[in-house]
């Protein structure tokens, strides 16, 4: 349109008088140098005189000496400039004071805000800098409305959850679908295919591998407007990472170093040495008695009992409260401050054929827990081309190289989980002998003497520094891409990506460290693993794109497209047993070897197209399909379609409106279906399992039986959204959004439990339903307060609600094992995972009371009431009541940045309120056996009771059940910036220094480490549960920003 | 023309069905196999090792030792615990060993089930066609047999599952008919199997296998004509005799003629081993004290019981010191023996006619393997009662953790009296558990899994009493 009326304009102007004119000619840029092409140029008070830029930013235009000319472009401050016949004008268009022309990257293209009628967040870089965070996930956690991050797990590196507008899926994968710069990502990069088996498994977070600094702004797509384009993947939402270009001018050098110091942010209340003394002795007592009430009493000499009911020896002086004896805090013996440090190097240039962003980043942050931490070595080259006029090429190559030190955390005591066995560590122990060496054994032999029967952990500080637990990952994504202008509205792209990945794990436990059951020098517990694993991921994408303007006021945009994508996994293990030594950790060394081998692959292969038509810019329509082929899916299923439609109207942009208070006002409506594929790889296919042996004579034979079930029929989950939003621009500074959206899931992947006289336990069915729906608010003000003052805070604010609607035939709910068993329940009509239990009333005070009330089995007085729920006279299963959820009533984020003069300062706070914790750590912290939970000294507590797996602690009941609502201030920094005396002096162009902190206060309820705790992570139907999770650290830093 | 390049390369890709047509790589699937002699071959061991999963600890012995007054559990904590509550009589439909068993029976039933759907259209020899199908039919009746004992009413599954979600909805079916099913195939087994195998194939199943299980099933039944019928065979057969050393019979490398079916576990490779527990043994499968005494005098207490480094008393049957490199020991558990033969039909005939001298010697036979013991003389027997007493005792020894002390109480009608006299709990001399106990009726029959009721949508009935 606008170039229409140009073209117009020039053909008059060349019938028009043109006497002594000269020709202005100059180049018009944006606010980064880029040229901007359809440019408005015309000359004051003279509207018919004007032409517009070429494609390379340029104009030309006979005027006379000391005429005004106006540059115009939507979305642009006008600019004014006089012509007094100088040459080469260069003028550079600023951006109006909106957000209205940032581009939006979308699936398969860009857009601009503008015309945005999907449900899409931005995020830019300046929210992800400096920050001592491992990728940028981590970062994002309270900016973005609709999105649960959690922090589940202090580790350096370690694996967080995401969720994009509640859990989408009950077994099926929850997270949303990465892609960067084109490619989406190996999201099954993460699990144990190629990070190793269960026994050893640590989650180390596959986004980790992408330099946070490296990324120019990440759009999370959350409506299925927006992500249908993606097919059978867009459930979850997607997470689009573009990352930096560069731009044409001088090479700008920069230098980004930061280092620091972490903490443990908080304690677990355990019992000193001379509370667990009394308090052991008391449980053993009641436990010695209840063998045999008749006979037994509390003064019976430990000679008299048996091992169990006997105390460590250790513990009499206690008990006899002699005082200055050893109280070892292990907390404070195990945990140390760890170091963090981190360096960005980037160049990035280019002249108007050629631009390129090179970077490099080393980063080494250490973990409080010893002998743990993560080490990063990356490069990134940006590269993009015009091979000429019609032809453009760009190659985005990012390898790197991950050196993970990991610590086993999230495991019970029996498979050596440090965190846990550090809280039940005896405090009367001390952690070193007198020769500063590792107090080893101490446990294990007060049991193997028969001395006492306590809790068999050895010295996790020997168990951390002395097991080796390691990954080493390489990983090299890619993408080339090849763009062919076919017409001037044509163009075609193809985009070959890739993301090749290779992980080698090693574990290695020393023969000079007992093991509970085997005495050092160890031979079974001898045990070394080196697992390898490699990932080839290879993606081919055609677009065929046609964008015009008919009759100034219709705007057409249509993407046409096809993709192919495959992924190989393969891994192969070698084990080995009783080592000849501890100087040689290789597996050939070991007198028993084994190993093992798997492979696996899917492909998708998938025809897509979206059209988007506008009317004079305020009636936006757009409308989506895609159809993914997967080898995932049933025989009879093998395709599916997944059609969307949007509509926006900019009620702004009408004659009607008075554009006063409100500058721009949005409203938009979409529906769409997206599909999960996040299953199996071969769920609809029964596989053999080999593990049928049986011995005749002396000699094993092999045994095959199918252990799945086959169903042709199986698919993709499908997700149908209905979202509503607004979008408003008011009173200059401000901004505000809101969204409501309604998710309805069918076809949900189930395990659906078969009677077993099938032969299986289960049958995997789409057969689910369940709703999320929920409300997002975002407001944002960004003011100049003055010509040195800025500032911008934003605010967001979303709920979600999770409703299961049906699950397998006759089923009403799955109840699920966590740490407990039959902790959490999926039920229709609740939400996905919620906690299980009994409810606990209080406690038996008398006999009397005994006799009077429901009890479980047979209980004592001490133990808990729970809840007769059905009022039947006993306390069974089926009194077992909803105790509470894992998902927050709501969450706000909080973002502020200030700056004065040349001091900046941020600062993020998030809050997730009402939501629940189950603290599994009861299970074990409880027993009279290791250490306890301060708690069980409280009057509330039950009686003291001891016994491995007893059935007081493995039984979830509200007792385990803890307030997790919590306010968390995620990060703050201040920095200043030097002014130009000093920067010219140093010839850089830019230099600031800053201090940060990264979780510096969290104000919760919660008893345990971390709110937002998950050891589950994976599994939606055992979500919130607390089994000893590597803790979250308190971090601070200081940095420096230097630009050249 | 060129502006048709880019739509080509699109279509060329609409060629690619073979593209997302993937095959498991590192698996093998159900649709290539069962089409030879060895794949069925390998559908018959794995139904093996589906019995043999039932032998492992926390299956059979808790129902068939743990529940009765012969073994105890030794971690059992004053509240108890999953498997403890087998010991107290205080089992919920919760208990995950329960379940397991119910589970692990029904899978091996399938794997039966299998090779009996598959075997007649496989080419192959068939006199080993037979044999295979007889192996399968006892083996599926030695879990129906353990389930109907268990639970009474089962479901009764005698076909190969195509829809697993077809059985949602599935009701138990009568005991009776159970039964029935586990007759006809042990008959048919019986007709089928030999006698014998060679060296590299012994441990399959025989004819007198199935006379002997055949035998214990009409003994439950009350059916002694019948016990006496099976028993004969398995005597005439003479396949088989008392084995001169006790200890030999359950020694892994001791081939033994006494053995007339076991359930092998063999370490050191492929962990087809016997779990290796603790350096102090089975914690939840310990000797009671009540066990202990009821030996008196009798050698075979010696050569069946141990004591632990920490004062628990375990069973030599079920332990092995020599521990392989997978962490486990060679173990095998005896299922029928030669001795159980003869004491089978000696009640058979004390309860088909009283006093009878032939039971009595039967009896002896096996009593004075041991040349310490004293043969029992009539006179010391002035009633039927006093002779299954005498009977229930030396089986009781003589068998103890092989499994059959709990079912020999129950079939006997004995379980309530003898239970309930030893319910006092602690360390006393006639004590069979570690904590006070009160037996009722209802733990007669154990509690049919609640996760199996959920899962049949609630068609499933529970056992009277939980």
């Amino acid at each position: 349109m606008r170039k229409f009326y140009v073209l117009l304009v020039a053909m008059l102007l060349q019938t028009g008088a043109l006497l002594a004119q000269q020709n202005a000619q100059g180049r018009v840029s944006d606010s980064e140098g880029n040229p901007m092409p359809g440019v408005s140029i015309s000359v004051k008070g003279s509207p018919q005189t004007g032409t517009a830029t070429a494609e390379n930013g340029t104009f030309t235009l006979q005027v006379k000496s000391g005429t005004i000319l106006l540059f115009r472009m939507i979305g642009y401050q006008t600019q004014e400039v006089t012509f007094n016949g100088q040459s080469g004008i260069v003028v550079q268009l600023k951006d109006e004071n909106t957000n209205l022309n940032d581009v939006v990257v979308v699936g398969y293209g860009t857009t601009s805000r503008r015309n945005v009628i999907s449900s899409i967040t931005t995020i830019d870089s300046k929210q992800l800098e400096n920050k001592p965070v491992t990728s940028f996930d981590q970062a994002l956690a309270g900016k973005v409305p609709g999105v649960n991050i959690s922090q589940s797990n202090g580790a350096p590196g370690g694996g967080l959850s995401v969720t994009v507008r509640g859990t989408g899926s009950i077994t099926g994968g929850t997270d949303p679908l990465y892609v960067i710069d084109g490619v989406p990502l190996s999201t099954n990069n993460g699990d144990r295919f190629s990070q190793g088996n269960n026994n050893f498994n640590y989650q180390v977070n596959p986004l980790n591998s992408i330099n946070p600094s490296d990324i120019e702004n990440i759009q999370i797509l959350k409506d299925a407007a927006a992500t249908a384009i993606y097919g059978s993947r867009g459930s979850n939402g997607v997470v689009i990472i573009t990352t930096k270009k560069g731009s044409a001018g001088a090479p700008t050098i920069s230098f980004n170093a930061y280092g620091g110091v972490s903490s443990l942010a908080k304690k677990v209340d355990v019992m000193d040495a001379y509370q667990l003394s009394n308090y052991t002795k008391l449980a053993r007592d009641l436990s010695w008695i209840n063998k045999d009430p008749l006979t037994h009493k509390a003064t019976d000499a430990l000679s008299l009992r048996n091992i169990d009911d006997r105390y460590p020896a250790y513990m009499i002086p206690y008990i006899n409260g002699e005082t200055g004896l050893n109280n070892t805090d292990w907390q404070d013996e195990f945990y140390r401050k760890a170091a963090t440090q981190n360096y960005d190097l980037s160049v990035s240039g280019g002249n108007e054929k050629t631009r390129y962003f090179i970077s490099a980043n080393y980063m080494d942050q250490q973990g409080i827990i010893p002998n743990s931490g993560i080490k990063k070595t990356g490069l990134r080259l940006n590269l993009e081309t015009k091979l000429n006029d019609k032809l453009k090429y760009s190659i985005n190559l990012a390898p790197s190289y991950i050196a993970n030190n990991l610590a086993r955390s999230e495991k019970n005591w029996g498979d050596e989980g440090l965190v846990i066995g550090v809280l039940m560590q005896h405090p009367q122990l001390p952690a070193y002998n007198p020769d500063g060496s590792y107090q080893v054994d101490r446990l294990f032999e007060t049991l193997w003497s028969g001395e006492s029967n306590v809790v068999q952990f050895q010295n996790p500080l020997a168990l951390a520094n002395q097991v080796d637990n390691k990954m080493d990952q390489y990983r090299l994504t890619f993408s080339n891409n090849l763009e062919y202008n076919i017409l001037k509205n044509l163009k075609f792209k193809t985009t070959l990506g890739g993301d090749f990945s290779q992980n080698i794990r090693t574990y290695y436990r020393p023969k000079s460290l007992s093991y509970r059951t085997e005495k050092a020098p160890t031979t079974y517990f001898n045990y070394g693993s080196v697992f390898n694993s490699n990932s080839v991921n290879i993606l081919w994408d055609n677009t065929v794109e046609y964008k015009n303007t008919f009759a100034d006021k219709h705007d057409l945009n249509i993407v046409l497209g096809t993709s192919m994508q495959k992924e190989t996994n393969k891994n192969t293990t070698a084990e080995g047993r009783n080592f000849a030594t501890d100087n040689v950790r290789t597996i050939n060394t070991a007198q028993e070897r084994y190993s093992d081998e798997g492979q696996r692959e899917w492909s998708l292969l998938s025809y897509f197209t979206r059209a988007s038509y506008s009317y004079l810019g305020k009636y936006l329509l757009t409308g989506t399909l895609r159809a993914d082929g997967s080898s995932k899916f049933g025989a009879n299923t093998k395709w599916g379609y997944f059609p969307s439609v949007s509509a926006g109207w900019r009620i702004s942009d009408e004659k009607f409106f008075n554009k006063g208070f409100i500058s721009e006002l949005k409203m938009r409506a979409s529906y769409g279906v997206t599909g999960n594929n996040d299953i199996p790889y071969y769920g609809s296919v029964a596989l053999l399992s080999t593990t049928g042996k049986y011995t005749f004579g002396d000699v094993v034979q092999s045994g095959l039986y199918p252990n799945t079930a086959p169903n042709e029929n199986l698919s993709w989950e499908t997700t149908k959204t209905i979202d509503a939003g607004l979008d408003i621009n008011f009173a200059k500074d401000f901004s505000f959004s809101a969204d409501y959206y309604n998710a309805h899931t069918t076809d949900l992947l189930l395990d659906v439990p078969v009677p077993s006289a099938s032969g299986y336990s289960s049958s995997l069915q789409n057969i689910g339903a369940m709703r999320n729906q929920g409300i997002e608010l975002m407001m944002a003000m960004n003011k100049t307060l003055s010509s040195h003052s800025n500032l911008s805070v934003s605010v967001n604010f979303s709920a979600n609600r999770n409703k299961v609607l049906a699950l397998g035939p006759g089923q009403k709910q799955i109840i699920s094992n966590g740490g407990l068993t039959g902790s959490h329940i999926t039920r229709i009509g609740n939400a996905v995972g919620e906690f299980y239990g009994y409810q606990v009333l209080g406690k038996f005070e008398s006999a009397a009371q005994l006799g009077s009330t429901a009890q479980f089995g047979k209980q004592a007085v001490g133990d808990f009431i729970y809840q007769d729920t059905n009022g039947d006279g006993v306390v069974n299963a089926d009194d077992r009541v909803i105790l509470g959820n894992n998902n927050p009533d709501y969450q706000i984020g909080l973002n502020i940045s200030y700056s004065y003069k040349n001091f900046d300062f941020s600062a993020s706070a998030y809050t997730k309120q009402g939501f629940q914790i189950i603290n599994t750590m009861h299970r074990y912290l409880a027993e009279a056996w290791g250490n306890n939970l301060s708690v069980y000294l409280s009057d509330a507590a039950p009686r003291p009771v001891w016994g491995v797996g007893s059935s007081t602690h493995t039984r979830a009941s509200s007792w385990q059940i803890e307030d997790a609502s919590f306010i968390r201030i995620r990060d703050i920094s201040v920095g200043y910036t030097f002014g130009k005396a000093v920067t010219d002096k140093l010839s850089i162009g830019r230099l600031r220094i800053y201090t940060a902190f990264m979780n510096p206060f969290t104000w919760t309820k919660y008893s345990g480490y971390n709110p937002e705790v998950s050891s589950n992570t994976g599994s939606a139907l055992t979500p919130g549960e607390e089994f000893g999770n590597y803790p979250v650290s308190r971090t601070s830093t200081i940095g420096l920003n230097l630009t050249f | 023309m060129k502006y048709l390049f880019p739509f080509l390369l699109i279509l060329t890709l609409a060629s690619c069905k073979s593209y997302i047509d993937l095959k498991p790589l590192s698996e093998n699937s159900v649709d290539n196999f069962y089409k030879t002699e060895s794949d069925i071959n390998q559908g018959v061991v794995a139904t093996y090792d589906g019995i043999q999963t039932l032998m492992r600890p926390g299956y059979l012995d808790h129902f068939g030792e743990v529940r009765s007054d012969n073994s105890y559990n030794f971690a059992t904590t004053p509240v108890g615990g999953a498997y403890a509550d087998f010991d107290n009589f205080n089992l919920t439909s919760a208990n995950t060993y329960l379940n397991n068993f119910w589970h692990s029976s029904y899978t091996a039933i399938q794997r039966a089930n299998i090779v009996l759907n598959r075997i007649d259209a496989i080419n192959m020899d068939e006199n080993l066609k037979r044999i295979r199908k007889g192996e399968v039919k006892f083996l599926r009746a030695l879990a129906y047999f353990y389930l109907v004992q268990i639970w009474g009413d089962v479901p009764l599954v005698v076909d190969e599952t195509k829809d697993p979600m077809s059985f949602i909805g599935q009701q138990r079916t009568p005991a009776q008919q159970i039964y029935n099913q586990i007759i006809t195939d042990l008959g048919e087994a019986a007709e089928m199997l030999p006698q014998t195998y060679s060296a590299t194939e012994e441990g399959r199943v025989t004819k007198s296998a199935a006379d002997a299980l055949l035998a214990r099933v009409y003994l439950v039944r009350k059916d002694f004509p019948k016990v006496l019928e099976y028993t004969n065979k398995v005597i005439s057969a003479a396949k088989h005799t008392l084995d001169k050393d006790y200890s030999n019979i359950f020694r892994y490398s001791g081939k033994s003629d006494e053995v007339i079916f076991k359930i092998s576990f063999k370490s050191g490779t492929n962990s087809e081993g016997f779990p290796y527990l603790n350096v102090n043994h089975d914690y939840n499968n310990t000797a009671s004290r009540d066990l202990m005494e009821s030996y008196k005098n009798d050698p075979r207490l010696a050569a069946n019981v141990k004591e632990s480094g920490i004062k628990t008393y375990y069973s030599t049957k079920i332990h092995n010191e020599n521990v392989g490199a997978d962490n486990t020991i060679d173990i095998k558990i005896v299922v029928l023996r030669y001795a159980d033969i003869l004491l089978m039909k000696a009640e058979a005939l004390n309860e088909t006619g009283f006093p009878n001298s032939e039971a009595l010697n039967l009896l002896n036979q096996v009593r004075t393997r041991f040349t310490a013991n004293q043969p029992i003389v009539q006179s010391q027997l002035s009633s039927k009662k006093d002779w299954q007493n005498v009977l229930m005792h030396e089986r009781r020894i003589e068998f103890a953790f092989e499994n059959l002390r709990w079912f020999d109480l129950v079939r006997t009608d004995l379980a309530k009296e003898v239970m309930t006299e030893k319910r006092f709990g602690g360390d006393r001399t006639n004590s069979a558990s570690a904590l006070p106990y009160t037996f009722a009726d209802r733990d007669l029959l154990f509690p049919v899994p609640q996760v199996q009721i959920d899962a049949s949508g609630g068609s499933l009935a529970q056992n009277p009493g939980y």
